[in-house]
């Protein structure tokens, strides 16, 4: 259920950034937002299910904006994998 | 070694199927998933966007809020310049046209004439007084007489260095002597309550009407003699009265007094 309602909170998350458009992140509420997630998703999951999430949501991402597939769950994977290793180190 | 921290092996899948898919979606390009979810987040997105508009034009007018307060305030100075400006003006044009006025009078009396402004009006001891602009040093003295056009406005009673107290006629310690229409019957005027002009002391056997015009004798010594009073508004004749009275209508209003002129 965890999981679930997690996922379904980046999925709007991405659904926001792409109908708000980027002044939404110039206004400092997605950046900081997009933040608090990942930091409740390294202390709620394992790794590797935070992982499968960003890559997942990048997905979902790349489908609803028209992006090449891929690159936004490229670039999820690698920030959340960054973002672990500063914090589990 | 922090990688193997991550769990190495997860990572390093989905960074691959990541590279896989750019690739394989540059090459073949996945148009029915897109399409597919595009149609499923449309109304979702729409209700979004519209909703972003909204918070966006609060966050926008809240960014601009200090920009607006202080266009208000440099808006509402200016408002207030402007109209000090018009006051000003309308004061200065007042102003001219009595000085016009009074300059034709002058020539006509012969009267050395010294123009001045009413600053406001005061009770004191409870009579009323208008205060002028111009006191000792524009050399106006005690019981200097203050008139408008051809118009008694009353006398100096209170002199300092640069301003004047003047009681009007209609000031209750106000009296003087004056000449009633055409046949020029005598009687004296009195300012009655601080706002109107009494006509007494006429006696029964003179033959005066209402709208006649009153115009001072200049018996006491301080007013010049034939200035305008005012006309005879209302007339009480009483057989056992020793004398008639009446109401004086003022040609002038106290209220729109501006500028007068002090006979030096």
């Amino acid at each position: 259920m965890k999981e679930i309602s997690f996922f379904l909170l980046l999925i709007f998350l991405s659904l926001i950034q792409i109908a708000w458009g980027p002044w939404l992140s110039f206004l400092g509420f997605a950046i900081p937002l997009s933040l608090l997630v990942l930091l409740m998703g390294i202390k709620w999951f394992k790794s590797s299910s935070l992982l499968i999430f960003a890559f997942f949501s990048g997905l979902f991402y790349d489908l609803v904006s028209s992006e090449t597939l891929g690159i936004m769950a490229l670039l999820n994977t690698i920030i959340v994998g960054v973002a672990l290793m500063l914090v589990k180190k | 070694m922090c990688l193997k921290m991550i769990t190495y092996k997860p990572f390093l899948i989905l960074i691959a199927i990541s590279l896989l898919l750019i690739f394989s979606d540059r090459v073949f390009y996945f148009k029915t998933p897109r399409n597919f979810t595009q149609f499923v987040f449309k109304p979702v997105l729409l209700g979004l966007h519209e909703s972003g508009l909204k918070l966006f034009q609060v966050f926008d007018f809240l960014a601009k809020l200090p920009k607006i307060y202080q266009e208000n305030q440099e808006l509402n100075l200016k408002l207030s310049q402007q109209a000090s400006l018009e006051i000003a003006n309308e004061r200065l044009k007042q102003e001219n046209q009595a000085l016009r006025n009074q300059l034709f009078i002058q020539k006509e009396v012969g009267l050395e004439l010294l123009p001045s402004q009413v600053l406001g009006q005061i009770n004191l001891s409870s009579q009323v007084f208008l205060v002028i602009d111009k006191g000792e040093s524009e050399g106006v003295s005690n019981q200097s007489v203050v008139v408008l056009e051809k118009n008694l406005i009353g006398k100096i009673e209170k002199v300092e260095k640069h301003t004047a107290l003047l009681s009007p006629l209609f000031g209750s310690q106000s009296k003087l002597t004056v000449k009633i229409g055409v046949k020029e019957a005598q009687g004296v005027i009195e300012g009655e309550l601080n706002s109107q002009v009494k006509l007494t002391q006429v006696l029964q056997e003179a033959q005066i009407q209402v709208g006649d015009l009153i115009l001072s004798q200049g018996s006491e010594g301080i007013y010049p003699a034939n200035l305008v009073i005012g006309r005879l508004k209302t007339l009480e004749k009483k057989d056992w009265e020793v004398y008639q009275r009446g109401e004086v209508e003022l040609f002038w209003d106290p209220r729109q007094l501006k500028t007068v002129f002090v006979i030096l």
